[in-house]
């Protein structure tokens, strides 16, 4: 088995006329953070849409290219989205829990996809509570609606929501920009405690933040009003030795 | 600031009062007429007794029944269509899309029909060609197509108000339609369908029209739903228009529908309320 668990070959994207995102190739490696940078409209969501076919929900989304994740070719027009997207899980920058009682949040996607009996249920909501540092906080109130948590519980409740799936991928698009200086301090430990668990593909305005908890680093950049992904390498490297000198620009705050 | 715009300042806040009083005037007057010219012949034996001498003693029992059955036909047949239409138009089309362009286009022109129409359609389809008959069976079908379009729409309102956030989430997570129409969104839409029921009953309860030709006329209690059976509209219409002497009964029926679209109103605004009150429904915060 490769090293490698997800991999992005020449990937486009279009929305009706306007071209999104350019020939983008890259590899993330299993079980390590891999930090996407860039400014605003480069077409980072948008990569990560491709990656779990949201962007099949878009209207006049086109995509071309290859995305394999582990070994399942994501873009093929037979890929059982359902289970493409248990595989891949997504937490966006707005944490998104459903007007539902907290246990609910966790149990209905679980439900979905095939546990059933009490006991099982019951054991991977506190599995998933206990791994985002939320069990404590909420353990005596799981019934009462998860809508009445703080901004940064909400968003550690997604990400719980996400991992009780057992997902192989983690697609991150900037899930701490939401939040206030201390929520997010906690979200970034629990991304970086992922390392080793999940593979994480996270999307940050944080330069800071990528060089802290990221193994590998992107940049996405605009070229021409397209957005192409122009350095891609270890973090070190990306930060202390960019290879374009746009890049370089950037990652001392002279850009972008 | 010139004199002059501050003339017109004050003019414009004058106006505005005025058309403000004028219609609160015209509620208030409503209102305190019906009360007066009506509570004297309000009596419990008037809920609960048969009309005698063509309504003008007695009271409106079966009329009653024969109301809250049309009504309860309505409902059963029209809340599960315009969930099922508006969840169509909300989540399943787009705005712009011809298809739901049609059935929108088709909705607003129903909506704006009069109902003398509904009632000769419902007594030619219901009545004569399905064989049903005047009967509160025909009558509670024929209000139920009247009172779809503002239910639709009302609820369409509802799962449009659902933030997308809702419905990204859902599709992240592999949920299928199903599960996020019937467990995330439709929750999150009650408030509006709540709103569309309201305004789907008044309407229903407001009814005359309609009624004459599909649920008929008489006045005793109803023993089934294919039997024919009298609303509370059609009864304070004929009180007041075709029996001399019972215009005071008539005031007193008027009294108890305008009480029974108030109890309705308060029970749907407690109950949509209380959801909300809970966190389970709207957009939260």
């Amino acid at each position: 088995m490769s090293s490698v668990a997800l991999h992005v070959e020449g990937l486009s994207v279009r929305f009706g006329e306007q071209r999104v995102l350019e020939e983008v190739s890259m590899s993330a490696e299993r079980h390590a953070v891999t930090a996407l940078m860039g400014p605003s409209g480069c077409g980072k969501t948008s990569f990560l849409l491709c990656i779990n076919r949201l962007c099949d929900h878009a209207s006049g989304c086109t995509v071309s290219g290859r995305v394999r994740v582990e070994d399942e070719d994501v873009l093929a027009p037979g890929t059982d989205l359902l289970r493409l997207r248990r595989k891949v899980g997504m937490i966006f920058q707005r944490p998104t829990p459903f007007p539902l009682s907290i246990r609910r949040n966790l149990e209905l996607p679980l439900r979905e996809h095939g546990v059933r009996s009490r006991a099982a249920l019951g054991e991977a909501v506190e599995t998933a509570l206990r791994n985002v540092g939320l069990w404590d906080e909420v353990k005596d109130r799981l019934e009462t609606p998860a809508l009445a948590l703080s901004g940064g519980q909400r968003q550690r409740l997604c990400i719980a929501r996400a991992i009780a799936l057992k997902p192989q991928v983690l697609l991150m698009d900037e899930p701490c920009s939401a939040l206030d200086p201390i929520s997010s301090g906690v979200v970034e430990d629990l991304i970086a405690g992922f390392r080793g668990r999940y593979t994480v593909l996270i999307v940050t305005h944080n330069l800071a933040q990528a060089r802290r908890i990221a193994d590998h680093c992107g940049v996405f950049w605009l070229t021409d009003g397209v957005g192409r992904l122009i350095e891609f390498g270890a973090t070190q490297q990306v930060f202390e030795a960019p290879r374009d000198p746009v890049t370089a620009a950037y990652v001392q705050g002279l850009r972008g | 600031m010139t004199e002059n715009a501050r003339l017109a300042d004050r003019l414009l806040a004058g106006a505005v009062w005025l058309a403000a009083t004028a219609v609160t005037g015209v509620f208030l007057w409503l209102l305190t007429d019906l009360l007066r010219e009506g509570s004297a012949a309000l009596s419990v034996s008037f809920l609960v007794d048969e009309p005698r001498d063509a309504g003008r003693a007695g009271g409106i029992a079966p009329i009653l029944v024969s109301t809250l059955l049309i009504l309860g036909v309505c409902l059963a047949v029209a809340l599960p269509l315009s969930l099922a239409c508006a969840a169509y138009l909300a989540e399943y089309t787009r705005r712009e899309e011809r298809a739901g362009r049609t059935v929108r286009v088709s909705l607003e022109v129903l909506a704006g029909m009069p109902s003398i129409v509904f009632g000769l359609f419902g007594n030619a389809l219901f009545c004569i060609t399905l064989g049903l008959g005047f009967s509160i069976l025909s009558g509670g079908l024929t209000l139920a197509c009247m009172a779809l379009p503002l239910m639709i729409r009302a609820t369409e309102e509802g799962f449009r108000a659902v933030p997308g956030d809702y419905r990204s989430g859902a599709a992240a997570l592999g949920l299928s339609r199903w599960t996020t129409l019937t467990h995330i969104l439709l929750p999150a839409a009650l408030p509006g369908l709540m709103v569309g029921t309201v305004l789907g009953i008044g309407r229903a309860l407001a009814e005359t029209a309609a009624l004459i030709f599909t649920s008929g006329y008489v006045d005793r209690l109803p023993d089934s739903l294919m039997d024919s059976g009298r609303a509370l509209s059609i009864h304070i219409y004929d009180l007041a228009m075709n029996v001399p002497g019972g215009e005071r009964n008539a005031y007193a029926a008027a009294l108890v529908l305008i009480a029974l679209l108030l109890v309705i109103n308060v029970l749907a605004s407690r109950a949509t309320l209380g959801l909300l009150r809970r966190g389970y429904a709207g957009a939260g915060a």
